[in-house]
C-alpha cells in the first residue's frame, strides 16, 4: 500500500496528540520527534478515536506522553488498545477517558 | 533485580522448534518498517478469509496480525535482514514463523527493562498465543507462535 498508514498531529498548543490509523514502529519513528518536541512537563491528552491498530511500538509512543507523576490521558481508546495496555500490565501508567465528556480535542476543523 | 514496581513476569522464550507437520500457507519478505502495514493487511486477508479452509474467527485473526507485527518488528529491529514472515497451519493450529539471519541473538522477554524500553512485543506474544518458541537452523533464527484454529460450525 502506501506509506501513510498512520500518523499523528500535535494540537491545542501542544497539550493534545491526535493519532490516527495504524500506530506501529514505522509511524512511531516518523512522528516521535515531533511529539517529543511538544513535551513540557505536563501529561498529554492523546486522542485515539481514529486509531485502527496499535502494537507495542505504538504503546511506547503513548507512554512518552506521560510524566513521572501522571500517565497520559488516552481519549476514546479502542478496545484493542485497552487490551494491550492490560496485557502488558501498564494500566497504572496511563489514564483512560471516554471520547464523550472528555476535554474537547481537536476534531474536524 | 527485582523491582516491585515492575509488573512483568520475568521469563524466557523456550528454545524449541514447533511440532512438525505444518503446511505453508503464505510468506512475506520484509525489508523495512514501512512494509509492516502491508504485511498486516495481507495477513488479515489470508487468516480472515480462511484461505479456502473456512472463515477464521475475527478475534484470532486480530491476534495473529498483532503478533506478526510484534515479531516482525523485533526481527527488523534486532535481527539481520531479510525478515521473513511465514504463515502455516495444520488441522488445529495456525503457526506464525518469523525468520531473520542473526543466529547469535537470543529473544528474551524480561522485566528488567522499565516500561517503554522494550521486551513488550514478546510479552504480548506469550500472552496472546497458545505457544511461543524460538530456534536456529543453519543461517536463520526462527521465532514462532501458534494459535488455535477456530472450530468450524
Amino acid at each position: 500500500m502506501d506509506h501513510s498508514s498512520g500518523g499523528a498531529t500535535v494540537e491545542d498548543q501542544g497539550d493534545t496528540w491526535v493519532l490516527w490509523g495504524e500506530i506501529d514502529v514505522a509511524v512511531a519513528q516518523r512522528v516521535g520527534d515531533e511529539l517529543k518536541a511538544s513535551l513540557d512537563g505536563s501529561p498529554k491528552s492523546i486522542d485515539l478515536r481514529r486509531v485502527t491498530f496499535l502494537d507495542s511500538s505504538g504503546l511506547r509512543l503513548l507512554l512518552l506522553g506521560g510524566t513521572a507523576e501522571r500517565g497520559p490521558l488516552l481519549i476514546g481508546a479502542p478496545p484493542a488498545v485497552r487490551e494491550i495496555v492490560t496485557l502488558t500490565g501498564l494500566e497504572h501508567a496511563v489514564r483512560f477517558a471516554e471520547a464523550d465528556g472528555a476535554a474537547p480535542v481537536g476534531g474536524d476543523a | 533485580m527485582d523491582d516491585a514496581a515492575t509488573p512483568f513476569i520475568v521469563s524466557r522464550v523456550p528454545m524449541a522448534p514447533p511440532e512438525p507437520g505444518f503446511t505453508p500457507v503464505a510468506e512475506w519478505v520484509l525489508a523495512d518498517y514501512d512494509q509492516l502495514s502491508r504485511l498486516r493487511s495481507s495477513l488479515a486477508g489470508v487468516v480472515g478469509s480462511g484461505d479456502g479452509a473456512g472463515t477464521e474467527m475475527h478475534d484470532t485473526a486480530e491476534k495473529i496480525v498483532l503478533i506478526a507485527s510484534e515479531l516482525a518488528t523485533n526481527a527488523l529491529l534486532h535481527g539481520l535482514p531479510p525478515t521473513v514472515v511465514r504463515l502455516l497451519r495444520n488441522a488445529h493450529s495456525w503457526l506464525l514463523d518469523v525468520l531473520d539471519h542473526d543466529v547469535a541473538g537470543v529473544p528474551t522477554v524480561d522485566g528488567d527493562r522499565p516500561p517503554g524500553h522494550g521486551g513488550l512485543g514478546l510479552l504480548i506474544a506469550e500472552r496472546l498465543s497458545a505457544e511461543v518458541g524460538w530456534y536456529t537452523s543453519d543461517a536463520t533464527k526462527h521465532v514462532w507462535a501458534t494459535f488455535p484454529v477456530a472450530q468450524q460450525g
